[in-house]
């Protein structure tokens, strides 16, 4: 049985700003040789809010993710980031056009120090090449000087200690490692922001102070998608909720309707049907 | 209507070689997915083994000894088990510990096996060609088929290589240890779980291998009657060939490939007018030509293809052993802040005029002068094995480019042609360091674009396929480059009418282009140019989730790689004053590689540490008496040596130099 509630298509009011959608998914379907991973998934995500992608394993959670980022090839269908629609994205072009993620298993560049590691998230923003480089122009001065500064202040926001710059990134704490990812991704000023299980493997003050985190990131503007298991994580972050089950949109809509619906009650919290 | 049949005949028995020789590589990767590169070299011994076998008395090490002048067939027996054994040693030794470890990791170390055993017959045996004993074979029947008549030696070699792969296709399909394997190839995790003794499954695999690849030599040496230290080369990379061409992994693939190689090869050069030099190329043609439209080969699954993840200049392998307490040492002086300073550039800048100015003895400023040369490759290899973690064994290739059209344009143009003297046009050769850099860099973009298709041992494999076109062609485009013959009478540099001929004069050049080089190297990789090459290099997935258009930086790698070895082929040249095609070989881009990985792959002052360590090394031990009579031996060494770093230490030398990706 396929439920689904449509969020509506205006601009809403969330926490009293104006929210527009930054990434749609249409009709996106993703297959390996015959099985469908994802079919058909229509997809959402606002600007100023959190939409929570949540299933059991097997679901197509990963999948969905990968295709959104450009990662696994579309069989049909095709997604839009800040207006620009394509069936066929590379995962450079996608994060040019504003799409930011991590990966559920930190994927960090071996031992580039947190600096570096942050400053490589910027990439997509210089458009100079190996001249500028080579001799330095003005351009590419002022935007390493200003990106590094943009670091060091990611490097506070995120809530790493200031004296991590230097250290390799991969020699840092688990905790540590999601957040200098998260201050990546955030370095290009996405438009959107994927979080693939940001909060899996962390205690539970680890958990707090991320959800503190990502909280934050929700309230300057951007649109988060947000993979995640824990109930009471999405319960207090996310403003939208869909479920996959199967490949398929099983029902989508605000986090309340979506949570108190009998049939992901039934699926996710292990309750008899109602 | 006979010439044909008789190509075609030359044809099905060096086809029947290859298969041999492919099976090796098949069973190997199909279990453990990597390419050993030392099979060529299993391949030579094979031959050598039985061949000293086989005679009454032979000078080993320079020493006349006495053999024990066996018949045919138990001396290649001997030949082979022992050969196996080797072989399952190798494993052992050398591959078992890097089962986990970057793919890069392996490949390098068994480059390295390559270089040891090849160095360790040219000391036994020495290094010319030694006749093949006649066997048995020569004395069989032939065969009478119409018009065409199969010699005995040839009906022998086409059947018993027909009958070993049809053994071995039987016992991988249908023994209990060839479902072993084969579930081993599938999943060695699951396979372990299982029961599966995995690690004894791969040893299983090398020893057949080796079997076969030293049959497969027997074969070829008693056929074409000789056996040399370097004659596994060429039908090493032909199997190899062969075995992609048939898709790895795959028997029957081995046996298609190696037959269609050697028709195609045998067919080629004898309708084909003027083909029959290029035939070494025309294989490695048909290689990439094959890797770029159907890489998983004819009947094969597209896997060689797979990710890079990780790199080798972490130094997670050092566990604290007593092999690399040497280079811990080093750690402590590299990790300072002093080397981190501004200050220790002046100072090494200081260090090497003063050097320059100080040391009287001609041939010591000849051996910095050749220090600082491999020094400079080093540095363009680095760019793209070192930051941006693609291997690359067809560098050399840059090299040549460079030293050959600074050539054809002084002696072949300006001197032949206008009768122009070096004097009057003395400004062309700076002129060329740019030129000849940017046509490398161009040549680098262009075999680069193809390249970068495929990943991991492919592109392996497909750069040393151009390396060896490039140099086939460099021989044999005699008209052009004067083939093997090479380019005498290349002028001195000159500036503003002064001759730079002196050896201490050409030591300075040589310096002032290294500083050039290294500051404007330095300047890339500071910046987000090196930023994405790292990145590229320890996640491509990652990377391109940053927007790092990986194929363009990994172009601009290979193209900032070929401008380093085009500008220091063009200084070469004008340096030796002679080029010849032996300086470009495969081996030398080895040496390369070597001096970068013992320097310190991914660091700036690594490639000069290497070329420093290994050049004065390789003239100071000629002093000792070993040594003088077996130059090779050093090589042995040199493999050695690479083995272990790769065991141990594959950070290299200055680990710890480690270059900062930040401008400023």
């Amino acid at each position: 049985m396929l439920i689904e509630t449509m969020t509506t298509q205006r601009p809403v009011s969330l926490n009293g700003t104006t929210s527009s959608v930054v990434l749609r998914a249409s009709e996106l379907t993703v297959r390996f040789g015959g099985l469908s991973a994802v079919s058909n998934l229509n997809l959402e995500v606002r600007s100023h809010s959190v939409h929570a992608l949540i299933g059991p394993n097997g679901a197509g959670k990963s999948t969905a993710v990968n295709a959104l980022s450009g990662f696994a090839i579309l069989t049909t269908g095709s997604v839009s980031i800040g207006g620009k629609t394509s069936g066929r994205w590379t995962a450079h072009a996608i994060a040019k056009a504003g799409l930011a993620r991590t990966f559920q298993n930190i994927r960090l560049f071996g031992e580039m120090t947190v600096l570096e590691t942050i400053l490589v998230g910027r990439h997509a923003g210089f458009s100079g090449g190996l001249f500028a480089a080579l001799f330095r122009t003005k351009s590419a001065v002022d935007f390493e000087r200003n990106t590094v500064e943009e670091a060091r202040a990611l490097i506070r926001f995120v809530g790493l200690p200031s004296n991590v710059e230097d250290v390799p990134a991969n020699s840092l704490p688990y905790g540590h490692q999601r957040r200098v990812e998260i201050a990546r991704a955030l370095i290009s000023k996405p438009k959107v922001l994927l979080l693939d299980e940001p909060l899996a493997g962390m205690n539970v003050a680890e958990k707090a102070a991320l959800s503190e985190l990502i909280h934050q990131v929700r309230e300057s503007g951007v649109a988060i998608l947000l993979i995640e298991h824990d109930m009471d994580v999405i319960r207090s972050l996310a403003n939208f909720t869909t479920v996959l089950y199967q490949g398929k949109k099983l029902i989508s809509g605000t986090t309340n309707d979506v949570l108190s619906h009998p049939e992901v009650q039934a699926a996710y919290l292990g309750r008899a049907k109602a | 209507m006979l010439y044909f049949e008789q190509l075609l005949i030359n044809g099905l028995i060096l086809g029947s070689i290859y298969a041999l020789a492919a099976v090796a590589y098949t069973l190997v990767y199909g279990v453990v997915k990597m390419v050993n590169f030392a099979f060529g070299e299993l391949f030579m011994l094979g031959a050598f083994i039985t061949l000293s076998l086989m005679v009454p008395e032979l000078s080993l090490f320079g020493h006349l000894m006495a053999m024990p002048d066996l018949s045919f067939f138990p001396a290649a027996l001997i030949a082979m088990v022992a050969v196996a054994v080797l072989g399952a040693l190798i494993d052992r030794i050398a591959y078992r510990p890097l089962r986990n470890a970057p793919r890069m990791a392996s490949l390098i170390t068994s480059i390295a096996v390559s270089v040891l055993l090849q160095s360790l017959a040219q000391t036994i045996w020495g290094p010319s060609s030694l006749s093949f004993p006649e066997t048995p074979l020569a004395h069989l029947p032939s065969i009478q088929l119409g018009e065409i008549t199969i010699t005995g030696i040839e009906w022998v070699v086409m059947t018993s290589a027909l009958l070993a792969m049809i053994a071995m296709q039987l016992f991988v399909n249908y023994t209990s240890l060839g479902r072993a394997m084969r579930a081993s190839a599938q999943d060695p995790t699951a396979a372990y779980l299982v029961g599966i003794p995995v690690n004894r499954i791969i040893g299983v695999a090398f020893v057949l291998g080796s079997a076969f690849a030293a049959f497969a030599g027997i074969l070829y040496a008693q056929s074409f009657e000789f056996a040399s230290p370097t004659m596994g080369f060429a039908p090493g990379l032909k199997a190899l060939t062969a075995a992609v061409l048939g898709g790895i992994g795959s028997i029957p693939g081995a046996a298609v490939g190696g037959l269609l190689l050697g028709l195609v090869e045998s067919i080629c050069s004898g309708y084909i007018p003027g083909a029959a030099i290029y035939q070494d190329a025309l294989s490695f043609v048909l290689l990439v030509l094959l890797l770029l439209v159907r890489p998983q080969g004819l009947l094969g699954k597209k896997e060689m293809n797979s990710h890079a993840r990780g790199s080798l200049t972490s130094d997670r392998n050092d566990k604290g052993s007593w092999i690399t307490a040497p280079f811990r040492l080093m750690d402590g002086v590299f990790a300072s802040r002093l080397m981190a300073s501004n200050l220790i550039k002046f100072v090494a800048i200081a260090v090497a005029v003063g050097i320059g100015f100080g040391i009287q003895s001609d041939y010591w400023l000849g051996i910095l002068v050749m220090v600082l040369l491999y020094g400079m490759l080093a540095s363009g290899l680095n760019i793209v094995v070192g930051f941006a973690g693609l291997l690359d064994l067809g560098f050399v290739a840059f090299w040549a480019v460079g030293a050959y059209y600074t050539s054809i344009v002084f002696v072949s143009v300006l001197q032949g042609m206008y009768g122009l003297d070096i004097s009057a046009t003395w400004w062309v050769l700076y002129a060329n360091l740019i030129v000849g850099g940017v046509i490398a860099a161009m040549f680098g973009a262009f075999l680069g674009y193809p390249t970068l298709r495929v990943r991991g041992d492919y592109l392996a494999i497909m750069t040393l396929g151009f390396g060896e076109i490039v140099r086939v062609v460099v021989t044999n485009w005699v008209p052009v480059t004067n083939g093997p013959m090479g380019i005498r009478g290349i002028p001195s540099p000159m500036l503003f009418g002064y001759e730079i001929g002196s050896t201490r004069a050409l030591y300075f050049f040589a310096l002032a282009l290294s500083v050039v080089l290294l500051f404007c190297i330095g300047r890339v990789v500071r910046s987000f140019v090196g930023r994405a090459w790292v990145a590229l290099r320890e996640d491509d997935d990652a990377a391109e989730a940053m927007g790092i258009h990986g194929t363009r930086y990994k172009l601009l790698a290979y193209a900032c790689s070929g401008f380093v070895g085009g500008l220091v082929g063009v200084f070469y040249a004008h340096f030796q004053q002679y080029i010849s095609p032996i300086s470009f070989t495969l081996f030398e881009n080895i040496v390369i590689l070597m001096l970068v990985v013992l320097g310190g792959l991914g660091t700036m002052i690594g490639p000069f540490v290497g070329a420093a360590v290994w050049i004065v090394f390789l003239q100071a031990s000629l002093n000792i008496p070993f040594v003088e009579s077996f130059p090779e031996s050093r090589y042995i060494l040199l493999g050695a040596m690479l083995i272990a770093l790769m065991l141990f230490r594959p950070s290299g030398l200055a680990a710890k130099a480690r270059q900062r990706l930040v401008m400023g």
